[in-house]
């Protein structure tokens, strides 16, 4: 109560500046049309606008200043669980999220605002990738599988919805991403045997507008269930199609009792943002046994493909290979490993890779490379479009796979051991697949990449830095000890003329900018 | 950063201390100092079949609501962290691993299973400690273990390295509870097998500075920049990368590798007797 009483006086007192001083103006919305070009003092949505290239126009920070990067301010917040959300930028104030929890903080001194408290429940808490906006509202999904709508001036709370049934064993996890007048919210849950669905939601009353299912309704013979929609999409809004990674089909290690190429889980979607039709489907790992989502950032890129301007999507996927999709009718263009990857006898017709059945968890072992991890996972690549340069994160690694008669059909089915693994920052050219440059961060890949402008690359090392990296070559420029390793994507935006880049590891949030 | 692995810049005459030296030809001459101790302990029994019918109900408990998220034996996946070899849980009494086990761990992400029920619970935590290797230990180790500890202080060397209760060397880690986690198997392997895998950090690793200053020492951490390393007389080294012209490691561990040669079937057994009864530490 007494922080509520303490959040309104704050904004009471903020907004009696705004009248003093009109260029710091409290949280006065978002129009939703500027997601798709937001401004440089803006960080509008978890990929920073709807392409995913986490690609910033920014030039203040240049490879010959970056080694003076200093720290502008820290937020810790006083949480065990670890910061894997972006925060978005608007009007001055930051949100971004842990499981249960929300914060607004001011991007120019790391001050909070307010703090919103989700009540204690049974949802999974494994992680949270932050909030969405739309006008002055923001929204939350919660561990337990509810959206959340909470006033951006103070956190409190419009209205609640349930969008998954934790009971069935659903739980929710990322950020929502708002188009034109939807909120469009994807679930997470591989422990049973559910169907993954993506919802659309109205943004003023909280109803639903639409749901697409990525499997056959529970009880099919013969199918699949799964294809869990957790991590956030991407938009075209010109081809008003909306791109997502779908989930690893269920049960996940066995994958007797769902032959074929299992349909739409471990694929790329394309769907009409306002009836949630499906335009296209790509399927990245048919028939997977090995928990490789293909819910990785699909980026969207427009430019030359072996000398012919094309609308592309690409995508890093967790089971290995990098896709360039035709994006206007799902074709390939490209596909090819971008690490250790011997689960596939080849690529098919259709660029899709075709899984090796000895290759499936068996009583007796399989040596799988990628590990259960894969060799991305949730943290965001970059498109550099300077230098034509796709960058990720990657983790070379080896696991064995199991699955046994005893391990049933159900949930897990199986168990995986992870054998050996290292983190490399990987920079591949899109047209050919080729890797240009590889940079060492450690025994695992963690952080997120962000790529600006002016050829740096932002991301962080497994023992715990925060680098700044060359984009032609990949040599350290910079680096900060964080304490923790990030698990968080980074972002960058100006105000007062000034860049920041926003790193989180461990509970804390890093600001960084160049000294006056 | 790759590391150098130029045989030909090595140098010649490695600095050790005279410390480490004297360690070092205690190990190689052998010196006989095993005490007369007359007394011997007691053997501790447990029998294994008492152990196996606790378990085995644990182990189904455990394989279908545990190992989803902590891997069929304990040590960890994605989704959990491991249960079965991590000193913080390992170390838990029996008690407050009960109350995680009733309670979860809701921030976490674990969930109650207070539902269980008292019995189930107490089967689940008989087969967690089966994991976490608190085994048949002394069951199996009948050997006098005061010997063991005469050998461990003496002949066999190993206090000039590790500590028991705050008495012993720095360089190899802290043995005080070292029988909680480890059965006698392991015990004796790990004594047995020091030089068949050969770890980075358990090896001398020899430095020279772009200015010419030589150090060698065991690496307690590193990363892409820097490099924080103890030389073998305690004192540390904090060194930026960029001031290192050369890093070479030495092919063996730090552990001798020859205790199969220098000590007897009965030392051997008395020493793994000692280190299996080293199952708390006392402040």
């Amino acid at each position: 109560m007494t922080d509520r009483l303490t959040a309104r006086l704050l904004c009471l007192f903020v907004a009696s500046l705004v009248l003093l001083a009109p260029a710091r103006l409290c949280s006065q919305g978002l129009n939703p049309a500027t997601i798709a070009q937001p401004p440089a003092d803006s960080w509008p949505s978890y990929h920073g606008d709807y392409s995913g290239r986490r690609h910033s126009r920014l030039t203040q920070i240049t490879p010959q200043n970056v080694g003076s990067l200093t720290l502008a301010w820290a937020f810790q917040t006083r949480q065990s669980a670890e910061l894997k959300s972006s925060p978005l930028l608007v009007n001055g104030i930051l949100y971004f999220t842990v499981p249960d929890h929300v914060w607004a903080v001011d991007a120019r001194s790391g001050a909070q605002i307010w703090h919103y408290t989700y009540p204690p429940n049974k949802g999974l808490h494994i992680g949270h990738r932050g909030v969405a906006m739309y006008k002055e509202w923001l929204y939350f999904l919660s561990p337990d599988g509810h959206l959340v709508s909470l006033d951006a001036k103070d956190g409190s709370v419009r209205w609640d919805v349930v969008v998954a049934d934790v009971n069935q064993g659903y739980w929710t996890t990322m950020s929502p991403l708002v188009v034109r007048d939807h909120v469009i919210i994807g679930v997470s849950g591989d422990f049973d045997n559910l169907v993954g669905y993506l919802r659309s939601l109205d943004p003023v009353t909280g109803k639903t507008q639409w749901q697409w299912n990525a499997t056959p309704p529970l009880g099919t013979p013969n199918s699949t269930t799964g294809g869990m929609t957790w991590m956030t999409g991407t938009y075209d809004p010109d081809l008003k199609l909306l791109y997502w990674g779908t989930g690893n089909p269920t049960p996940v290690l066995n994958g007797k009792t769902r032959p074929g190429d299992n349909p739409y889980t471990c694929s790329i979607v394309a769907l009409n943002p306002d009836t949630g039709k499906l335009a296209w489907g790509f399927s990245a790992s048919p028939h997977d046994t090995h928990d490789w989502d293909a819910v990785e950032t699909p980026v969207l890129v427009d430019a030359d493909f072996h000398g012919e301007p094309r609308k592309m999507l690409m995508q890093a996927s967790r089971n290995g290979y990098f896709f360039v999709l035709d994006r206007t009718n799902g074709k390939s263009l490209l596909t090819v490993p971008y690490g250790p990857v011997n689960w596939s006898l080849g690529i098919d017709k259709d660029g899709r890779p075709i899984p090796n059945p000895d290759k499936e968890p068996a009583p007796d072992g399989r040596l799988i490379a990628p590990d259960e991890a894969g060799l991305t996972n949730y943290r965001a690549p970059s498109f550099d479009p300077r230098t034509g340069l796709f960058i990720v994160s990657a983790h070379p690694s080896w696991s064995i796979y199991f699955a046994k008669p005893a391990d049933g059909a159900y949930g897990w089915a199986g168990a995986d051991y992870d054998v050996w693994g290292k983190g490399v920052i990987e920079a591949i050219d899109y047209q050919t697949g080729k890797i240009r440059w590889t940079h060492e961060i450690g025994d695992d890949a963690q952080g997120g990449v962000l790529t600006t402008d002016s050829g740096l690359v932002f991301t962080g090392d497994e023992p715990g830095n925060i680098l700044a990296l060359d984009t032609n070559n990949g040599k350290t420029l910079w680096h900060a000890g964080s304490g923790a390793t990030m698990k968080s994507s980074p972002i960058t935006y100006e105000l007062d003329g000034r860049q920041y880049v926003v790193t989180g590891s461990g509970g804390v949030l890093f600001a960084w900018r160049l000294p006056e | 950063m790759k590391r150098a692995h130029s045989p030909g810049r090595r140098w010649s005459a490695p600095s050790l201390p005279a410390r480490h030296y004297a360690a070092w030809s205690v190990l190689v001459l052998g010196c006989a100092l095993v005490a007369g101790h007359a007394q011997s302990t007691a053997p501790k029994k447990v029998s294994a079949s008492q152990a196996s019918a606790n378990s085995s109900a644990g182990k189904q408990t455990f394989e279908s609501i545990c190992a989803p998220c902590h891997g069929l034996n304990g040590r960890g996946g994605e989704r959990a962290p491991d249960i079965a070899m991590k000193r913080s849980i390992v170390r838990m009494p029996d008690a407050q691993l009960l109350k995680v086990l009733q309670e979860g761990k809701p921030q976490a992400g674990m969930p109650a299973f207070g539902a269980l029920g008292p019995e189930k619970l107490a089967e689940l935590l008989r087969y967690l400690r089966l994991l976490q290797g608190k085994r048949d230990s002394a069951a199996i180790v009948t050997a006098d273990a005061e010997h063991g500890k005469a050998l461990y202080a003496g002949k066999a060397g190993c206090g000039e390295c590790h500590m028991v209760n705050g008495r012993g060397g720095f360089l190899g880690p802290d043995l005080s509870d070292y029988g909680a986690n480890h059965s006698a198997g392991d015990i004796r392997h790990s004594i047995l097998s020091a030089d068949s895998r050969p770890a980075l950090h358990k090896t001398l690793a020899r430095i020279t500075t772009k200015e010419g200053q030589q150090v060698s020492g065991l690496v307690r951490n590193e990363d892409n920049f820097s490099l924080q390393l103890q030389s073998l007389d305690g004192a540390f080294h904090l060194l930026e990368k960029n001031d290192v012209a050369e890093l070479t490691w030495d092919p063996l561990p730090i552990m001798p590798g020859d205790y199969g040669a220098k000590l007897s079937q009965e030392e051997l057994n008395q020493l793994v007797a000692y280190l299996a009864s080293l199952t708390e530490a006392k402040p």
